[in-house]
């Protein structure tokens, strides 16, 4: 059920009226970073979700109130398991339970981005981050290397 | 076994969309908790963007599927929940009856919601904490009147002990299936909220669709 915003994309219409509107600030407020970094990660194209996490990265490392930093690494799970990187979202949504272990949604999320990383079959791949710079090659020999590990 | 109107828990005849909306801990979680779960959860953390529950009731022996959006009341997550609004059957307007700001915040989720919902889209007013009369901070005459005038059910509800929840969500639903049967909520308008389980008849439509790449919306 979490994964609506895993599911549900910005059009590219709403995505540029976003920005407009966010370059016109002059000192854009925490919550308005966080509205623009939000409408970046629910794009399908991987340099605005990076751009996106980056303003979260950012938010989230200057923040002072607890709930943004909570929200913060949640959308960061998000975004990173959009870019199959479940490895890092799995460990964003691990600190938020270390603090609120009953959060029912971000253990929802993190059942689903389980259950995906898994389908994908890419257990281990994760920790190499970007997947897609790894080479056939390079997925096939970290396999190898798992494999014998265990 | 292939039969569509048996009784198994499974079956309905509508699908009806539920928002719950209002200020940051009034118990919009709670309230929803309550009546998916039939428990009061202590402790509810601050819902992330939106959340989401179901529960098949059954109003004049019509079994509905409701599909509840729960959103966040935190300032930061107000254009995301926006986007939640539009198709709507009822939205569940909640305030906390011993903080009186999150009453004086009534009229902007009001705003909001006839502008961004449907116009037969049943509101209703709730407010919530009512087991907690020694803090009351808003009467319940004060704000019943606040529902006269605006054209709003309301009931005063406690997430706590249960009481009154699920009048609020059936009372919702029975207001929405009236609007179907005495027709002023048309099922073949877009963005009603109520979606029957079975396809209706789809009218006749002579004019060619434009394509998905010209539509904006």
């Amino acid at each position: 059920m979490t994964s609506i915003m895993l599911n549900e994309f910005i059009s590219d219409e709403e995505l540029l009226k976003a920005r407009e509107s966010f370059n016109s600030i002059k000192s854009p407020t925490e919550t308005q970073r966080f509205e623009f970094a939000l409408n970046l990660i629910r794009s399908k194209q991987r340099p605005v979700i990076e751009e996106g996490l980056d303003i979260f990265q950012r938010l989230f490392a200057n923040t002072r109130d607890e709930n943004m930093k909570r929200d913060t690494l949640y959308y960061m799970a998000i975004g990173q398991t959009k870019l199959n990187n479940y490895e890092q979202a799995l460990k964003f949504l691990q600190s938020i339970l270390n603090v609120q272990p009953a959060n029912e949604q971000v253990r929802d999320l993190y059942i689903e981005v389980n259950r995906r990383m898994k389908k994908d079959g890419l257990i281990g791949l994760g920790i190499v981050g970007s997947a897609a710079a790894v080479g056939l090659v390079g997925i096939i020999g970290l396999g190898a290397a798992l494999l014998a590990k265990k | 076994m292939s039969n569509p109107n048996n009784n198994g828990p499974y079956n309905y005849t509508y699908i009806f969309k539920y928002i719950i909306i209002g200020d940051m801990g009034v118990g919009k979680s709670c309230l929803l908790h309550q009546f998916t779960e039939k428990k009061f959860m202590a402790d509810c953390p601050h819902t992330i963007g939106v959340e989401f529950g179901t529960r098949i009731i059954e109003v004049s022996g019509q079994k509905i599927k409701l599909q509840i959006w729960d959103t966040a009341g935190q300032e930061r997550f107000r254009a995301v929940t926006r986007s939640y609004y539009r198709g709507a059957a009822g939205a569940l307007m909640v305030y906390d009856i011993t903080r009186r700001s999150t009453y004086n915040h009534l009229s902007s989720w009001l705003t909001d919601a006839r502008s961004l919902t449907h116009p037969n889209t049943v509101i209703y007013l709730i407010g919530n904490k009512g087991d907690l009369e020694a803090q009351r901070d808003v009467s319940y005459e004060e704000a019943k009147q606040f529902a006269d005038e605006n054209g709003l059910l309301f009931l005063e509800t406690s997430a706590k002990t249960g009481q009154n929840v699920e009048e609020a969500f059936l009372e919702t639903a029975k207001k929405i299936y009236q609007n179907i049967l005495d027709g002023s909520l048309d099922l073949n308008a877009a963005e009603t909220g109520v979606q029957p389980k079975q396809p209706l008849p789809k009218p006749a439509q002579n004019d060619a669709k434009p394509s998905d790449s010209q539509c904006s919306c």
